[in-house]
C-alpha cells in the first residue's frame, strides 16, 4: 500500500439527493437518491470506468467531481483537496486538476469564441501565459489532439462533430491536469469517428499520463479504453473489478445482465452467448426499492434482498460486489 | 418470385438538385430481417421514408421503384398510400414518446389504428388492442389502455408503437432506429420482441440503425450505405467474416471489439463524409480510402454480384481482405 503512490481522486461515502429541501419551501416528494453512498479511488494515469444506465447516478457522480453539483454527504478529494464545501478559490485551485469533456461537442464549446479563445481562456484568465507564449500554448494542445495551429482562428460551426470534440479535449487538457472527467465522450459522434477520439483518449494517456473517469453505458467502449470498472446500479455501486476480471468473471448479477443485454458486433459471438433479459423497467431513482435494490428485477433474488441490502465486499479474485448471493 | 416481399429498384431521392439518396436497389423476402446501416447523413432514413412516401417537404422522389408485393407503391395516388400504411407496411421510429400523441390513452390510439383499416366496432377494436398488448409483453392490459404515453417508461412506450405499427398485421414493419433511444436492458427486450413478432406473424423488418451490435443481433441480411448509395450487401455472417468493400471492413475494424486487446489502436477512416457538393463522379467513397486507384475517381462502381447472396460496389473489393488484417 505505502508503495502506491496517491491517488488523484478519493470519492468517500457519496451522497447526491435531489429535492430534499426543507423549510418553506420543503417538498411532500420524496428526494431523489440519485448517488447513495458511493466510495472509490482512481490512481495516476489509471481510467476507471462508470457504467449503468440511464439514471443510474453515472453523470451525477461526474458532476460531483468537478464541483457542478453540491453534494448530499461524503467526500471527494482531488490530490487531496477537498471538493465538497470548497469556496470559490478553493474550488479554483482544485479545477486546474480535473477537468471535463462532455457528451455533445456542440453544446459545450460557445459558438461566439474562436478555437484559440476556447482553448486558451483558463491559461490567460489564470495569468499563466499571455501574447505570443499563450498563442504557441495554443498551437501546442491543438497539435496535441491532431488538429492544425491555423485551427485557432476557426470557429466551432467549421469543425464537423469529431474536430469539436477534438476542441473540447484540447480545452481540458490546457492546464495540464491530473484527471480529466470524461462523461459519453463518444456517444454522440460517429463510429468511425469514435474510433479516433478513442485512440486520441489512449495516446494522451500514454504520452501525459492522466487518470480518466471514464463514464460510459458502452461495455465494449469501456472494456477497450478502462482499468478498472465500476458498474452502478440505481446510485449505487454494485461490482468494481480490475477490467479483465470483470469482463471474465462478472459476478453481480445486475453486470451478467448488462453484459447479456449489450449486443456484441459479431453475429457469431452474439447469437450463441447465453442472453438474460431482464424483466421490467428501471425503478425511478425517486422511489428506490428496498433492501438490494435490484431485487424487483433480479433473476436469483429472494425474500432476504427485499429488506437486507447488500454491502460492498471484496472475494478472492479482488472484486468487489454488493450481493449476497454472488 | 413469389417469395420476394419488397424490390426496391434505383430509388432516387432529391433534395435542391443532389441525389442525396442515388440509385439505391435491394429486396426483401418474406419473414427476413433486413437491416440497412450507415452513418449519419449515409441517406438510410430517407430511404426508409421514400419506401413510405413520407419524404420531409424539401425532398422529392425523383426516381424509381417500390415494389410491395407487386404493387408499385412509387406510382400509388396518395389516398391508395395512406391505406396501404399500417395495413401493409408500418413504420415505428427511434423516440418513442416522440412519436405518441400526448393527449390520447394509449388504448384509444391502437384502436384508432384498427378501426380506420378494418372499420369494425370500437368493442372489436378494443379487444384488438388489449390482444396486441398482450403480443408485445405488456402486463396489466386492461388498466395500460386507460393510460397517457407520459404515464410510460420509454420501453414501454416503444411497445406501444409496435403494437399500433403491428395490430393490422402489416407483411413489413419499417423500424427507424427502434432502440437508440433506449438503456441497454431495455434494447435486449424490445429487440427480443422483435425477433418473436418477426416468428410468429411472418412480418419482415427493415431495420435502419448505426449499431453494429444490433446488427449483429437481429439482421438476416445487411445492406450498408454510404453517402446516399448502397455499397455492400450480404448475409449478415458474411459480411462480418469478410466484407469486399472498403469501407464496410473500415467500419466494422472501427468497432471496439470484447475479444480484441484493449486499448489497442483502433482503426479509423481518414477524413470525413463528404457533402453533397462534394460527391464527385467517382465512388464516393474514393476521397477517404486506402485502396483508391485513379479509376475510382473517374468512374462509379456499380453494386455488382461478388458471390451468393453476396453484392459489392468496389473496383477492388478482390483486395479488400488485405485491410481486414490486424493494423501492426
Amino acid at each position: 500500500m505505502s508503495a502506491r503512490p496517491d491517488p488523484v481522486l478519493v470519492v468517500d461515502d457519496l451522497a447526491v439527493h435531489f429535492g430534499a429541501r426543507g423549510g418553506l419551501l420543503a417538498s411532500k416528494a420524496p428526494p431523489v437518491r440519485a448517488v447513495d453512498g458511493v466510495s472509490f479511488s482512481i490512481a495516476p494515469g489509471e481510467t476507471l470506468g462508470l457504467v449503468g444506465e440511464s439514471g443510474c447516478g453515472k453523470s451525477t457522480i461526474s458532476n460531483a467531481v468537478v464541483g457542478l453539483v453540491r453534494p448530499t454527504r461524503g467526500s471527494i478529494k482531488v490530490r487531496g483537496a477537498e471538493v465538497v464545501g470548497a469556496d470559490r478559490s478553493a474550488l479554483n485551485d482544485i479545477r486546474r486538476n480535473v477537468q471535463m469533456i462532455f457528451q455533445d461537442p456542440a453544446l459545450s464549446l460557445n459558438p461566439r469564441m474562436s478555437v484559440g479563445e476556447t482553448v486558451g481562456e483558463s491559461v490567460y484568465v489564470r495569468g499563466l501565459a499571455r501574447g505570443g507564449a499563450l498563442r504557441e500554448r495554443v498551437a501546442a494542445l491543438l497539435t496535441a489532439v491532431g488538429l492544425r495551429p491555423e485551427h485557432a482562428e476557426r470557429y466551432p460551426h467549421q469543425f464537423s462533430g469529431g474536430q469539436r470534440q477534438r476542441i473540447v479535449i484540447a480545452r481540458a487538457l490546457a492546464l495540464e491536469p491530473a484527471l480529466v472527467v470524461c462523461d459519453e465522450p463518444v456517444s454522440a459522434l460517429d463510429v468511425s469517428v469514435r474510433a479516433q477520439i478513442l485512440n486520441l483518449l489512449v495516446g494522451l494517456q500514454e504520452r501525459l499520463g492522466i487518470a480518466y473517469l471514464f463514464v460510459s453505458h458502452d461495455l465494449a467502449v469501456v472494456r477497450h479504453i478502462c482499468d478498472r470498472v465500476a458498474v452502478m446500479y440505481l446510485g449505487k455501486l454494485v461490482e468494481v473489478a480490475e477490467r479483465e476480471t470483470l469482463f471474465t468473471a462478472p459476478k453481480h448479477p445486475y453486470t451478467l445482465a448488462l453484459m447479456s443485454a449489450v449486443p456484441e458486433a459479431d453475429p457469431v459471438r452474439q447469437r450463441s452467448k447465453t442472453r438474460i433479459v431482464l424483466q421490467g423497467d428501471l425503478p425511478s431513482p425517486s422511489r428506490v426499492p428496498t433492501g438490494c435494490a435490484f431485487h424487483t428485477r433480479c433473476p436469483i433474488a429472494t425474500e432476504r434482498c427485499r429488506f437486507d441490502a447488500p454491502a460492498l465486499t471484496p472475494r478472492p479474485d479482488g472484486a468487489l460486489v454488493s450481493c449476497h448471493y454472488a | 418470385m413469389s417469395d420476394v416481399l419488397l424490390a426496391v429498384e434505383n430509388l432516387t431521392v432529391d433534395i435542391g438538385g443532389t441525389a442525396v439518396v442515388d440509385g439505391v436497389s435491394f429486396a426483401m423476402r418474406r419473414g427476413e430481417v433486413l437491416a440497412l446501416v450507415g452513418e449519419s447523413g449515409c441517406g438510410k432514413s430517407l430511404t426508409a421514408m421514400a419506401l413510405l412516401r413520407l419524404l420531409p417537404p424539401a425532398a422529392r422522389l425523383a426516381a424509381g421503384r417500390v415494389v410491395l408485393e407487386g404493387q408499385d407503391l412509387a406510382a400509388l395516388p396518395e389516398r391508395a398510400m395512406r391505406r396501404l400504411r399500417g395495413e401493409a407496411l408500418s413504420i415505428i421510429f427511434q423516440e418513442p414518446t416522440a412519436s405518441l400523441d400526448p393527449l390520447a390513452t394509449v388504448g384509444s390510439q391502437i384502436v384508432e389504428a384498427y378501426r380506420v383499416h378494418r372499420g369494425v366496432t370500437r368493442a372489436e377494436a378494443r379487444r384488438a388492442a388489449r390482444d396486441m398488448l398482450d403480443a408485445v409483453g405488456i402486463p396489466d392490459a386492461e388498466r395500460r389502455l386507460e393510460q397517457y404515453p407520459f404515464e410510460l417508461s420509454g420501453g414501454m412506450c416503444q411497445r406501444i408503437m409496435i403494437a399500433i405499427a403491428l395490430v393490422c398485421g402489416p407483411s413489413l414493419l419499417v423500424a427507424d432506429e427502434p432502440t437508440t433511444a433506449l438503456d441497454v436492458t431495455i434494447q435486449a427486450q424490445i429487440l427480443d420482441l422483435m425477433r418473436k413478432l418477426v416468428a410468429e406473424r411472418g412480418a419482415s423488418i427493415l431495420i435502419i440503425t448505426h449499431d453494429m451490435g444490433v446488427v449483429a443481433d437481429i439482421a438476416d441480411r445487411v445492406a450498408v450505405m454510404y453517402a446516399g448509395r448502397v455499397v455492400e450487401v450480404a448475409p449478415v455472417a458474411e459480411l462480418f467474416a469478410s466484407p469486399r468493400h472498403p469501407y464496410t471492413a473500415l467500419l466494422l475494424a472501427s468497432v471496439p471489439r470484447l475479444d480484441a486487446t484493449p486499448k489497442a489502436q483502433l482503426a479509423t477512416i481518414e477524413g470525413r463524409v463528404p457533402s453533397p457538393d462534394e460527391f464527385g463522379v467517382g465512388c464516393r467513397f474514393a476521397g477517404r480510402c486506402p485502396l483508391a486507384v485513379q479509376r475510382c475517381h473517374e468512374a462509379p462502381p456499380a453494386l455488382a454480384d461478388i458471390g451468393r447472396d453476396h453484392a459489392a460496389a468496389c473496383w477492388r473489393s478482390a483486395d479488400v481482405a488485405r485491410l481486414m488484417e490486424p493494423a501492426s
